[in-house]
């Protein structure tokens, strides 16, 4: 599809019961084809309701979702959208349907119907695409968090998504799992133009991202490169969400008078900007 | 560590029983227990033996291992052996003790029977011996498709037992799991009689259920976002093939049938 | 008394072709009201370890004394043993089973065999003790809390049962900052009032390093470090090696050094990096006072932080002055560093 956003989120509201306050309160947002995009909010923030706004698995209750133009709320477009925006879920074990890798990444190929001998490159690209190939044959339970995440992202790729949402994918997963699961998709994002919706709480990878948005009761309160984003940080406490160490520290130095440059979020940059800072005052 | 643990007694190999066709595994096992049903008299039992032992060799399967599989029915034999024994009646007797009598007939009986379950269970397990669950489900999933216009749920059927064979593991751990996290709380599930041992699992079993549900909610909705919607119009990759193989396999069995069937009448 | 562990050693199904060991010759002491922060990454045997510290699991070789007993042998009460060391478990809210939130925490009690006002009264405390407000949620299903509230029923429920030791495996994972923030601020404020002995599992040095007095750092089933927060992040390089990393204020001193900036060694909380380099920039002067002055804009986490290095201070800020000097030499510091620490606090 030729569209130039692939998701297009048009004031769009959900409540879970009739009564119930709104879990997303009239959001607007596109996001641009091959962006990575981070959404960040603490639990009930209403960031993995808007994941499964964005797949057809809850139709707004108000305003409407467009995956690569297609209106998610009209049935005829079901499969089609959720065949475009690829989901992986937070639980590992709770998304793996076969008792084999390889098998599982077909799943989703099987239920589009894509003929036999066409499933089998499909599905070796995948694993290739997210170094799983060695496990090709393993069943899954014997796979560590971060390998059954990556398999659940080889299931999503084999369908060819033109986006893929992750609500949560690494919350249950170890430090290096995360950077595992983090990196594979940052690369499939760069390296295949794939769109990425990423929803998470963890800050060091939204930082990482191209754009950051932070929800709070249901609706949009930060949008912005992470450099702007991160650059407030009162708010984002405020927010209930974690600062990166080196914005938090940047800050500080800063009320005590060093003269440091905003948009400092990482080690690198901050080693950078105090080694320029610490020798243009000792001179 | 119990994660580990191999499901059913499938031993994965890579014989050409291995790598027969699931359907034709399951027709000719289907068949050998007509054949076993067959048989009249206990001489006869000599052709599933042989059918039983060239199989069981070109699978690589050992003796021992063929008669680790009669092992739990150890019990249920010795009780089928005993009590047509004793009380089968008959007029030729060779033994008299009381009311118990041991005649001809009774021994001819203890034998046939005690033979026919032999077979049964050896026969069958060169099957699950020999086939994965998931080729096993796959060639149930086949051979039941023509029942769909009874609508009956073969596909359905299939899919229940391929999402049971992938959980099997990780509920076991999550017992293991839960277990071990109320025994620290001072759970014992050891001890006391059968009232206690049983009120003690409810600790165990009320998470354990809440955690079932929880996942299955999830993979169904995992299920859906991957496009999921039931058997209609979908492909496999596990695409089933007979070969020359399941030929020969089928004219073995159906010989041995004739054998069966032609020389207890002619002989 | 302490718990006193002697050459654990720990095999997952000896003799059969899956036999794998998960903890190699264990040996450490560990003091009464101490807090324990056990790092290491997933399979490093962390979560095998304490469970031996409970009598959950048997050693293989090796044995366990907890307040001198040796719970590894025959005939002792492990209920004695689970009444003494309390462990909470990963996604301890899973196993939560009971219609109301008391009846669940008094499951403990119970097994205890203690009196019904005792453990009425040990529930209401247990509740106060992770937050909760008793007479609001006892009554209630523990099944329509939300997710942060399950977790602070789940803890109650063993700290219902008074350990003098209480284990917590992994008690932040899965959690939103916000949840991990106020666990963290309950298990810190627990140890400091109840003085009982925590020891914390964890993935995550920024979570462990501002409440530990000491840590223990696992590696394959080996504890290859022991020492306080700051000892134990001098070794940035030992610790990248065996993917655990240091907290961010630590690696940015070590890259400062790098780049031939004199950043002292041994400091990680944010505070005291800001003021080492305030002294640098001759805005501050350089007093080891400064660093543990709390600072307004620091969260929680950050105050507790600064409380809890006190002890550790005064020691780690002669050393941290004399090995300033010399960035190389921490940088390039041999493997003989870690085993080192780790003997020290085996001896301990």
């Amino acid at each position: 599809m030729d569209c130039i956003n692939p998701i297009e989120a048009q004031s769009v509201a959900y409540r879970y019961e009739e009564d119930a306050p709104l879990a997303v309160d009239h959001v607007t947002l596109s996001i641009a084809r091959g962006a990575f995009v981070s959404v960040l909010g603490h639990n009930g923030s209403g960031k993995s309701t808007l994941a499964k706004l964005m797949n057809a698995l809850y139709l707004p209750s108000e305003g409407c979702v467009l995956v690569c133009g297609l209106d998610t709320a009209k049935e005829e477009h079901l499969w089609d959208v959720r065949r475009h925006a690829g989901m992986v879920f937070q639980n590992p074990d709770n998304q793996i349907v076969a008792t084999v890798v390889r098998e599982d990444v077909a799943f989703g190929l099987e239920n589009l119907g894509v003929p036999q001998p066409e499933m089998v490159p499909r599905i070796d690209e995948a694993l290739e695409a997210v170094k799983m190939t060695e496990y090709a044959a393993a069943a899954p339970h014997m796979l560590s968090g971060g390998q059954k995440q990556r398999v659940a992202v080889a299931g999503v790729l084999a369908m060819r998504p033109d986006v893929m949402i992750l609500d949560e994918a690494t919350a249950m997963l170890d430090p290096s799992g995360r950077e595992e699961v983090f990196s594979t998709v940052r690369k499939l994002n760069r390296e295949k133009g794939i769109t990425v919706v990423w929803i998470t709480h963890f800050m060091e990878e939204a930082a990482l991202s191209d754009r950051v948005v932070v929800l709070h009761h249901g609706a949009i309160a930060m949008d912005g490169a992470p450099r702007e984003v991160f650059s407030h940080v009162a708010e984002l406490k405020t927010l209930g969400l974690d600062v990166p160490p080196m914005a938090e520290l940047a800050g500080m130095l800063r009320e005590d008078g060093l003269a440091l440059p905003a948009g400092i979020l990482t080690v690198d940059d901050m080693t950078k900007e105090l080694k320029a800072c610490l020798s243009r005052l000792n001179t | 560590m119990l994660k580990d643990i191999t499901l059913g007694q499938y031993l994965p190999g890579n014989t050409v029983v291995h790598r027969l066709d699931p359907r034709t595994k399951i027709l000719l096992t289907t068949a050998y227990i007509v054949l076993i049903f067959l048989v009249t008299s206990p001489l006869w039992y000599v052709v599933p033996a042989l059918y039983v032992a060239l199989a069981a060799r070109l699978a690589g399967l050992s003796f021992g291992q063929m008669l680790k599989s009669v092992k739990p029915l150890r019990l249920l034999l010795i009780l089928t052996f005993v009590l047509n024994l004793f009380f089968s009646g008959g007029t030729t007797v060779w033994v008299r003790w009381g009311i118990v009598n041991i005649t001809r007939e009774g021994v001819m009986l203890a034998i046939h029977f005690s033979m026919r379950l032999i077979f049964l269970v050896v026969g069958t397990s060169i099957l699950t011996l020999t086939t994965s669950p998931v080729a096993l489900s796959d060639g149930i999933e086949i051979l039941l498709k023509p029942l769909k216009v009874f609508h009956f749920p073969a596909h359905e059927l299939a899919m229940m037992m391929t999402i049971a064979l992938r959980f099997i593991p990780t509920l076991i751990e999550e017992t293991d799991k839960i277990m071990k996290a109320q025994q620290a709380r001072g759970a014992d599930f050891e001890s006391g009689n059968l009232i206690a041992r049983a009120k003690a699992m409810v600790p165990l079993l009320v998470p354990l259920f809440v955690s079932a549900f929880r996942r299955a909610g999830e993979l169904a909705m995992a299920m859906e976002a991957r496009c999921y919607h039931g058997g209609e119009g979908r492909t496999r990759l596990r695409v089933l093939r007979f070969t020359a193989d399941d030929a020969k396999a089928i004219l073995v069995t159906v010989a041995a049938l004739a054998l069966v069937v032609a020389g207890q009448k002619l002989l | 008394m302490p718990i006193q562990v002697e050459h654990l050693t720990h095999t997952y199904l000896p003799g059969s072709p899956f036999s794998a060991t998960a903890i190699h010759d264990l040996c450490l002491t560990i003091e009464d009201g101490e807090f324990i922060g056990v790092l290491g990454h997933t399979g490093s045997g962390k979560t095998t370890f304490v469970q031996h510290l409970n009598g959950l699991l048997k050693p293989t070789v090796g044995r366990v004394l907890v307040d001198g007993t040796d719970i590894t042998q025959k005939g002792v009460s492990l209920l004695d043993v689970r009444k003494k060391v309390g462990l909470v478990f990963q996604y301890p809210e899973y196993q939560l089973f009971e219609e109301t939130v008391a009846k669940d925490v008094a499951f403990g009690p119970k097994n205890m065999g203690l009196s019904k006002v005792e453990i009425d009264e040990r529930v209401r405390w247990a509740l106060v003790q992770v937050g909760l407000d008793a007479a609001q949620v006892a009554d209630s299903s523990p099944f329509e809390l939300s997710g942060g509230q399950m977790r602070r029923v789940a803890i109650a429920g063993v700290l219902a049962m008074k350990p003098k030791t209480l284990i917590l495996d992994e008690p932040t994972a899965g959690l939103d900052p916000r949840g991990r923030r106020s666990i963290l601020e309950m298990i810190r404020r627990l140890h400091a009032e109840t003085h009982m002995t925590v020891i914390m599992v964890s993935h995550s040095m920024d979570d462990i390093a501002p409440l530990a007095t000491r840590l223990l750092v696992m590696n394959r089933g080996e504890l290859v470090m022991s020492g306080t927060p700051r000892e134990v992040f001098r070794h940035r390089n030992e610790l990248k090696a065996i993917g655990l990393g240091v907290p961010q204020g630590a690696e940015l001193c070590w890259r400062l050094r790098e780049a031939g900036v004199p950043m002292p060694d041994g400091l990680y909380t944010l505070p005291e990096v800001r003021d080492a380099i305030l002294a640098l920039a001759g805005l501050r002067p350089a007093t080891e006072a400064d660093a543990v002055q709390p600072n307004a804009a620091q969260s929680s986490d950050a105050q507790s932080r600064n409380d809890q290095v006190d002890a550790a201070q005064s020691s780690a800020a002669q050393s941290s002055a004399a090995q300033s000097s010399d960035a190389q030499s921490s940088a390039a510091q041999s493997s003989e560093g870690p085993a080192d620490a780790a003997r020290k606090g085996a001896n301990a």
